[in-house]
């Protein structure tokens, strides 16, 4: 092994140079009780709430989480096991921070930020604190970039856009996770960074999912934080703050898109309540503590798409290395100007046309980042109105709903259209997906109406039969299997092709194939008009004539599988 | 360090640990407080102090009757009672007497070390005065003390009350312990530092730059 020897000199030598001038000096308190995960501590006197505490024994570290007249409350943050009643407890003055980067990507980690998958250490310089405050009114602008999850139901009729909160909410076994995932391997090419979360769940279900990842390909722009079941629950209470603070380095640091998956909050909140109660913190209803909506809002509120910072630039500047110093507009004492947010952009625009003629509008590299959260509830027996659920449905800005009646009558995703909304979604909606999914909802509420009706057995008239027949169609094509997300061309196309009637002679159990052999036939044989709707995201006329054109010119060449019948 | 409670096992251990809940600590200032009022208007507040501290030592020095005395649930209020009036009366000061038979009375005599830990900590705090605990290897001179007191007097302006206790594992320096503040200048502190600085640069310089640690020979 080559290592320098007079390194440890160096360290020895500076030590030693220092050794009269500085004095340690630090606060103490003793452990009085310990058990849990949590311990109370005589002493520490001058600690504040929140603060990172060490274990000088066994340098297991912890968090002041009660300051009482007489003790301290600290939840420990690892194995509380090692700890003996007496233990010396140090303060550090610091807050818990967590490690931030690139190197994160890739890694399962724990929600301290340790390695967890056997890959060797994470060497990474950037911390970041897990608890931080959410960018205010000023430094976000209004939704306007979709994130695409690849599920046909969830694109067209609950978008997302990006810095979003989405809650994805059902009961056990009804696919939640599973949208998460293909959402998560649906960014691929749309650079996002994702971070998944898993808290309180099996060790094994996690490793599925993380199998799941890194087959599909997802674990190149992924970080999976995993605070299991079995970990002590000061580590799942924090496991969501963690994983945010590991995307905001993205969005804040790097102005990129980052999505955020918490599975689940229901069990985030069990953990809480635990140390709550451990702590003696009154109980309210349901025997949460009083704080457990600021807990969960606190941390979805800092999902947020930034403003996007504007300057004023010579035209011929570099636009990959704008920074706010290169504006040539100046305050009076000579700082630079710089537009924040779409209004100011819009003034900027104003400015830039009538003032500065061989200039030109560049946005700050690193500016308008944003991060979408994607909480998962697990409701008992369909019970959106119990505490948890109803809280995180009304702090996040819509809710996709999950039924096990849909789901196992073979509706997957089993999302229940009616009841599933997304409050700011659709201003991110590619505009063709906007044109043809208007309708989508009304129609599909209609169906499930009407077919309610007609399980009666009663004698329908034409006109209900054939809007009953489109329904059950629309339903097969909303179908989509996992691990397979669509492009969003394709999801236009097949519901374009659907919502026109051109689906309505096709067998209800053909319709899958119709659709598959339809997106082959128009990516193999009519790239070209993909290719247009792709880059002008939207339907002109002329483009719907194509599109109808080359539906029927399919239509002819569809094969119905041997096997489809019956 | 920390407050404590009577438990009637000797052992020494089963003592270290019968630290003070929160419940019982707070109960404890209540009486420390009650105490320390008392024996402020007598005008004799470390005559009774001193004598209650004296009467702690006993207790929970090895093979005391006392401690089975006050910590055991066998004996009855009355017959506890009864004998701290024939043991003490005449004895330890009046004050002293009657705030036992109160203790005992409401059946806090467990409490007696935490009480005597929170009265001692009110009078100093009354008194403006600071009790610093002084930790070193080897007995200090005078003129040393002296600069020690000087130098917390100037920095924190209160009184020091030094508290001097020599461990020879601390190889040199001296440690201060000021409330729940430690000073520590002590040489086995820096020592360890120092293992824990070389230890974290050696493993900063393996995971910063592993290839160098690899062998190069392929094995």
């Amino acid at each position: 092994m080559r290592f320098k020897a007079d390194e440890i000199v160096s360290v020895l030598q500076t030590e030693i140079s220092q050794y009269r001038s500085k004095l340690e000096a630090k606060e103490i308190g003793r452990v009085l009780e310990v058990g849990d995960g949590i311990a109370r501590v005589y002493g520490l006197s001058g600690v504040m709430a929140g603060e990172m505490v060490e274990f000088t024994r066994t340098g297991v570290r912890g968090l002041a989480f009660n300051l009482e007249e007489n003790s301290i409350g600290i939840i420990i943050l690892g194995d509380y096991l090692g700890i003996t009643e007496g233990d010396e407890v140090r303060s550090t003055g610091e807050l818990l921070r967590v490690p931030v980067g690139d190197a994160m990507i890739g890694r399962v980690v724990d929600p301290l930020g340790n390695p967890m998958d056997g890959k060797g250490p994470i060497v990474s310089s950037v911390t970041r604190a897990v608890e931080t405050t959410a960018p205010g009114v000023a430094g976000r602008q209004p939704v306007n970039q979709p994130l695409q999850t690849g599920l046909k139901p969830i694109d067209s009729m609950t978008p997302i856009g990006r810095g979003q909160r989405e809650l994805i909410i059902g009961d056990r076994k009804t696919g939640k996770t599973a949208i998460a995932v293909d959402t998560i391997i649906n960014q691929k090419e749309e650079n996002v960074v994702c971070v998944y979360v898993a808290i309180g769940q099996k060790e094994s279900t996690v490793a599925q999912v993380i199998e799941n990842l890194r087959s599909n390909g997802a674990m190149d722009y992924t970080i999976v934080v995993v605070a299991s079941s079995a970990v002590p629950a000061p580590l799942q209470y924090i496991a969501p703050y963690a994983g945010c603070a590991m995307a905001e380095y993205f969005m804040y640091e790097k102005g990129r898109d980052t999505l955020c998956i918490y599975d689940d909050l229901t069990k985030q909140a069990a953990a809480y309540r635990q140390l709550s109660l451990l702590m003696r913190r009154p109980p309210g209803r349901e025997a949460y503590p009083g704080d457990i909506f600021y807990a969960h809002s606190r941390l979805l509120e800092r999902s947020a798409k930034l403003a996007e910072r504007w300057v004023i630039v010579p035209s011929n500047a570099d636009d990959s290395k704008v920074t706010d110093d290169w504006s040539v507009v100046r305050n009076p004492d000579n700082s630079p100007v710089v537009f924040v947010g779409p209004l100011e952009k819009e003034h900027a625009e104003h400015m830039a046309k009538e003032k500065y003629h061989n200039h030109k509008l560049a946005k700050v590299v690193g500016s308008g980042g944003s991060l979408t959260a994607l909480p998962i509830i697990e409701t008992l027996e369909g019970e959106v109105s119990a505490y948890i659920p109803t809280n995180v449905i009304s702090i996040t800005d819509g809710q996709i709903y999950l039924q096990p009646d849909l789901f196992f009558a073979g509706v997957r995703p089993a999302i229940d259209v009616g009841i599933s909304v997304s409050r700011v979604g659709g201003k991110a909606q590619i505009p063709a997906m906007k044109q043809i999914a208007g309708s989508l909802r009304l129609d599909l509420a209609a169906f499930r109406a009407l077919e309610a009706f007609a399980q009666l057995g009663t004698e329908l008239d034409k006109a209900t039969q054939a809007q009953l027949d489109r329904g059950y169609r629309m339903v097969e094509i909303l179908k989509q299997p996992q691990f397979k997300p669509m492009h969003v061309v394709d999801q236009v196309m097949i519901i374009f092709a659907g919502a026109n009637g051109y689906l309505d002679k096709v067998p209800q159990r053909q319709v899958s194939a119709w659709e598959e052999q339809f997106l082959r036939f128009m990516s193999e044989q009519k790239a070209d008009m993909r290719e247009t709707l792709k880059k002008e995201r939207k339907f002109s006329p002329q483009l719907e004539q194509q599109l109808k054109a080359a539906i029927e010119a399919f239509v002819s060449q569809f094969k119905a599988p041997g096997d489809g019948r019956s | 360090m920390i407050p404590y409670v009577l438990t009637a096992s000797e052992d020494e251990e089963a003592l270290a640990r019968g630290a003070a809940d929160i419940g019982s600590l707070q109960v404890a200032q209540v009486y420390a407080e009650a105490l320390l009022n008392a024996a402020e208007k007598a005008g004799q507040v470390d005559e009774v102090i001193g004598e209650l501290e004296t009467l702690l030592e006993m207790t929970v020095a090895p093979g005391s009757v006392l401690r089975q005395f006050f910590a055991s649930g066998v004996i009855g209020r009355a017959t506890r009672g009864d004998v701290i009036r024939k043991v003490f009366d005449g004895r330890a000061h009046p004050l002293l007497v009657d705030f036992l038979m109160v203790i005992n009375d409401h059946d806090r005599t467990t409490l007696l070390p935490a009480i005597l830990f929170e009265a001692k900590e009110l009078r100093d705090r009354r008194a403006g005065r600071l009790p610093v605990a002084v930790h070193s290897a080897v007995p200090l001179a005078e003129d040393q003390l002296e600069r020690i007191r000087q130098g917390v007097r100037n920095q924190l302006r209160v009184e020091p009350v030094l508290e001097m206790k020599v461990d020879p594992e601390l190889l040199g320096g001296i440690q201060l312990r000021i409330g729940d503040w430690v000073f520590d200048g002590t040489l086995r502190s820096r020592l360890n530092q120092i293992r824990d600085q070389i230890i974290s640069r050696s493993s900063h310089e393996i995971q910063s730059r592993r290839d160098r640690f690899s062998s190069t020979n392929g094995n």
